[in-house]
């Protein structure tokens, strides 16, 4: 296994998903109030871009509902596209048993590190 | 080209020609109202609101989603829909009524129904088709009222903007019967195909046992059912004996359908083919048998939308599928924008089956021959 910098914490917004590449793998990064989140960053029903969780809807003419979402205290997301929820720690979908990979992530001297 | 990809669709659909079957404009009918010419008709509408739904499923409770029909947003002018359509690497969309529209084969109030049916066709006229950007409509059909279809073809078929006619398939009258001849006519002289979307929610997944537990129980086998029975009567009624290059285009019933009514159709068709003898149609024409095998009307003049396109997670399967289903004389692609259940052309390119001129014939090339795309 391989530690690579992402970026520095204040990089990453908190409450929302952001896509880093790391080593040639795309990985979804979550900085929630729950801690630091990541999973491979497409969706193993459709390839949606999970990064996108809670994200606006392309066209709309008021606020309207996002798609997905992202859950800090449930450690959860749901995918953009098709609404799939998964556990962020265990990358498992409890209702129909897909699972995105999950990777170690950590904040060492405020720096963002995952653990490939 | 719009650089930002970052609904990550496979970077390759940007190059490629694409063209979206079913691309929905979720437009309320209050929406279409400034388009209402009828001053009685505008009154009933503003004090009691127009004819919808009734005991409809909630497709909230399918979906963990506020919105689950606007799920990814509301593209309802060209300008929104050149923004979606930038975004999928769509060239060419084909607009399609949204939700709001659907029950209407169901609901009560003729007069009402043709009117919004009127002022939803001139919405798209004025609003939404755009040759120059891609962007094209298919003619809604008053279909519970044959005259006003007519009536609609009379004011719309010539309008470039309008590549194909629009009904909804479901619990109500089929539309390959003799009712619909001058329909069909009007359709074969302006060469425009019929896509037929699911229809009537409200009164589907209703079985005389009330047995349907679910919304999702009716779509999965509602929907394909309705199709199959539009479908088989238009082959077995002899419409296209009558008009042997119409295209009828079924939209959301899925893929799996396709060979099972193909070949089931030629067994019963071999094994009783005196009953066709009694279709109206055939019967007034004197036309004993059908001048084709029932599958070769289905692989030659009929036509899928692909989404939902439901995967097995085996690729020799989905090989498979794709083979039986004659997927590159067959398919449309279609993503459903923006319901919840969206596909993107992504599932073609992962296919190792599938070879560049294969996956052309399903993202384009088969409704760039069956759609009119006129320019204006």
């Amino acid at each position: 296994m391989t530690v690579h910098t992402v970026g520095a914490v204040g990089e990453f917004e908190q409450g929302r998903g952001h896509e880093v590449q790391v080593d040639g793998v795309e990985i979804a990064l979550f900085n929630l109030e729950s801690g630091w989140y990541a999973v491979s960053n497409r969706c193993p029903h459709k390839n949606a871009p999970l990064h996108l969780a809670g994200s606006e809807p392309l066209v709309f003419d008021q606020p309207a509902s996002h798609r997905g979402d992202v859950d800090a205290a449930e450690r959860t997301i749901a995918c953009p596209w098709h609404a799939l929820e998964f556990d962020l720690e265990t990358g498992e979908n409890d209702r129909t048993g897909k699972c995105v990979a999950t990777f170690d992530v950590f904040v060492e001297d405020g720096t963002v590190k995952i653990d490939l | 080209m719009n650089t930002d990809l970052s609904e990550r669709i496979h970077e390759r659909a940007y190059s490629e020609t694409i063209v979206d079957t079913d691309f929905h404009l979720q437009l309320s009918p209050d929406e279409v109202m400034p388009y209402v010419t009828d001053d009685l008709v505008r009154k009933k509408a503003e004090d009691g609101g127009w004819p919808g739904y009734s005991d409809q499923w909630e497709i909230g409770y399918a979906v963990e989603s506020r919105n689950a029909v606007e799920y990814h947003g509301k593209a309802t002018t060209a300008d929104e829909i050149a923004t979606v359509r930038r975004q999928f690497g769509l060239d060419y969309v084909i607009a399609v009524p949204g939700s709001s529209f659907f029950s209407l084969p169901s609901a009560r109030y003729r007069v009402m129904k043709n009117a919004l049916v009127r002022a939803y066709n001139e919405y798209v006229l004025d609003q939404v088709v755009d040759a120059d950007r891609g962007i094209y409509a298919t003619l809604l059909l008053p279909q519970w009222d044959p005259e006003a279809c007519l009536d609609e073809l009379d004011r719309f078929a010539s309008e470039p903007g309008f590549c194909g006619a629009q009904g909804f398939y479901g619990p109500h009258t089929l539309l390959g019967g003799d009712q619909f001849d001058d329909v069909l006519s009007g359709l074969a002289d302006h060469d425009l195909p019929l896509a037929l979307h699911p229809g009537g929610t409200g009164q589907q997944f209703n079985d005389d046992r009330g047995e349907r537990g679910s919304f999702l129980e009716g779509m999965i086998v509602e929907w394909p059912h309705y199709a199959m029975a539009n479908v088989c009567q238009f082959v077995f009624s002899g419409v296209f004996d009558e008009y042997p290059d119409f295209g009828l285009v079924i939209q959301e019933a899925g893929t799996y359908w396709v060979p099972l009514v193909a070949h089931r159709s030629d067994e019963l068709y071999i094994n009783y083919p005196g009953e066709i003898e009694l279709y109206p149609r055939m019967f007034e024409a004197g036309r004993r048998k059908l001048e084709r095998m029932p599958s070769e009307y289905v692989f030659d003049n009929v036509y899928a939308s692909t989404q939902p396109v439901a995967l097995s997670d085996r690729e020799m399967e989905v090989e498979s599928m794709l083979t039986s289903c004659r997927a590159t004389e067959t398919f449309m692609f279609s993503t459903d924008f923006p319901h919840q259940t969206i596909d993107t052309p992504d599932w073609l390119y992962e296919r190792k089956s599938l070879s560049a001129a294969d996956r052309e014939r399903i993202l384009s090339g088969n409704a760039l021959d069956v759609f009119d795309f006129r320019n204006t």
